[in-house]
């Protein structure tokens, strides 16, 4: 069994999850509602999580974006090195893909605020 | 003359606004630019789950209220309030450099938190390369411009661990979080996914020191009972607590309570002055801009109340921080209906017990497995018939 913090809310819930070593079912305690079960299960599987940072833009000042859904994390800073080396052009608006399927995870870079 | 002037743009003086104009009060917005606050240079996710029901960025929480703004019929005055006056008047300079006088039937302050670096570190501020969290933050953020190489943050609130992730993001590498306390600051949940997830270094009973002549060199850490050991980097971002800018609350002669820092307040989230609602981070440390958006509807539609006037008087009772608690909102409340009565502990604690006591009866009492002092708490009970002040305490189980 191994401590996990969910991230998913203030309230950090303290939960201990573990999985047989014969790759059983997954067994998770401490926390207070269902989301954080995922959220454990998830640690165990595959820890993902939302990046969030600065799309480069030509002639103006960068733009924030999101990714559209969590990213694996052992792929962020891959998925990082790609969108520092891209560049969008302007007129950006929120919610604009700025970059799809980003290294085939399936998930969009998202602008997150205008660039008029 | 306006019935709801709202003093401060960002999560909470946004919905103070919209929800005064739904109750039909003539309201203006005064912001220094644009509406949004703190939040346009909060580009992380992790707002707006209870507000919005969605996972939102900052600069999207910010566009999603102030559409709201768009036709409401809510005037946008961009300025800067240097005043406000028990007579409910608030004086605003303009861009222009202008003064204004405007008259309002009732005021709600939201005009957010300010940084009080601890006076150890002021003399180190003018060194090139050492940061105010919220000034790295828009920097970074706002102006996109790249800070530095190598990094040490003082201070462990969410904004610090938050920019230490930003910045290993941005290819600055942070060497380590310091804090002077015995427990981080920030909740747990920010502590795994901004340190933890990229295995910064947290050092708690940790002090620093800058050194360097005009630019930064380095940083002396001191650990507790330990010598100070020199680490070379080309910034520092002090990042001390963030608490109620009270100008304003002080210049109106409104009641402070000395921990928050904020107003004094009702249930209704009015001050001490009548007519003078506050709300967000200028009343007191805020969780989320979720509840800083909360705090603010409730502000605004009691302000629009008030300008109506339809606010009942009635007898108060007083509500006060016992042993355990740092502090209690709201500091009064009416003898009847159900009052929601927020609390943070003063420390982390395990297993211990609320008690609500009034003279020496026990009027409520509840169970926590843990309280986190990051974590704004609240219970929800009658203080119908009391005659004597309600205290909040802690006691170990």
């Amino acid at each position: 069994m191994k401590k996990y913090t969910c991230i998913l809310c203030p309230v950090s819930c303290e939960m201990e999850a573990g999985q047989a070593v014969d790759h059983g079912e997954i067994s998770v305690s401490g926390n207070a509602c269902k989301r954080g079960e995922v959220y454990a299960r998830m640690e165990i599987i595959n820890p993902q999580r939302i990046l969030t940072t600065l799309f480069p833009v030509t002639r103006g000042k960068a733009v924030p974006c999101k990714s559209g859904a969590p990213l694996d994390n052992h792929k962020l800073f891959d998925v990082i090195k790609l969108i520092k080396n891209s560049r969008a052009q302007k007129p950006v608006k929120a919610g604009d893909i700025l970059l799809p399927n980003v290294l085939g995870t399936g998930v969009d870079i998202i602008a997150t605020a205008d660039r008029p | 003359m306006y019935d709801v002037i709202v003093a401060g743009g960002g999560a909470a003086g946004i919905a103070a606004a919209i929800s005064a104009v739904r109750e039909g009060a003539k309201v203006a917005l005064i912001e220094q630019s644009k509406p949004g606050g703190r939040l346009l240079q909060s580009i992380h996710n992790g707002f707006g789950d209870e507000f919005f029901g969605e996972d939102l960025t900052g600069p999207e929480f910010a566009a999603r209220l102030a559409s709201r703004l768009v036709s409401s019929g809510i005037k946008i005055i961009i300025a800067t309030v240097t005043d406000v006056s028990s007579a409910l008047t608030v004086t605003v300079r303009r861009p222009s450099g202008k003064l204004a006088e405007l008259k309002a039937k009732a005021i709600v302050l939201a005009t957010g938190s300010k940084e009080e670096p601890e006076p150890s570190t002021a003399p180190t501020s003018a060194l090139r390369g050492v940061y105010t969290a919220t000034e790295a933050q828009r920097l970074i953020n706002i102006e996109g411009k790249i800070i530095g190489k190598k990094a040490v943050v003082y201070g462990s609130n969410t904004l610090a661990v938050i920019l230490a992730r930003r910045l290993t993001l941005e290819g600055v590498k942070v060497v380590c979080v310091c804090e002077s306390r015995e427990k981080p600051v920030a909740l747990p949940k920010d502590i795994v996914q901004c340190l933890e997830d990229f295995d910064i270094p947290l050092y708690l009973n940790t002090t620093v020191a800058a050194e360097g002549e005009s630019a930064l060199r380095g940083v002396y850490i001191k650990k507790a009972l330990s010598e100070p050991s020199f680490i070379a980097c080309d910034t520092l971002i002090l990042s001390p607590e963030l608490s109620p800018d009270d100008t304003l609350t002080v210049g109106a002669g409104i009641v402070i309570d000395g921990k928050t820092r904020g107003a004094e307040v009702t249930s209704a989230l009015e001050t001490s002055v009548p007519g003078i609602f506050a709300a967000g981070s200028a009343l007191h440390t805020q969780t989320s801009a979720d509840d800083a958006a909360f705090e603010g509807m409730d502000a605004g539609r009691n302000a629009a109340l008030y300008a109506e006037g339809k606010q009942e008087t009635t007898e108060h009772v007083r509500i006060t921080a016992g042993e355990g608690i740092h502090y209690v909102m709201p500091h009064t409340a009416p003898l009847e209906g159900r009052t929601k009565i927020f609390f943070r502990a003063a420390d982390f604690r395990k297993a211990v017990r609320l008690d609500v006591r009034c003279g020496q009866d026990l009027i409520f009492a509840k169970r926590y497995p843990a309280l986190l002092p990051g974590l704004l708490e609240n219970i929800e009970i009658s203080l119908n018939g009391l005659s004597q002040d309600v205290r909040l305490s802690l006691e170990e189980q």
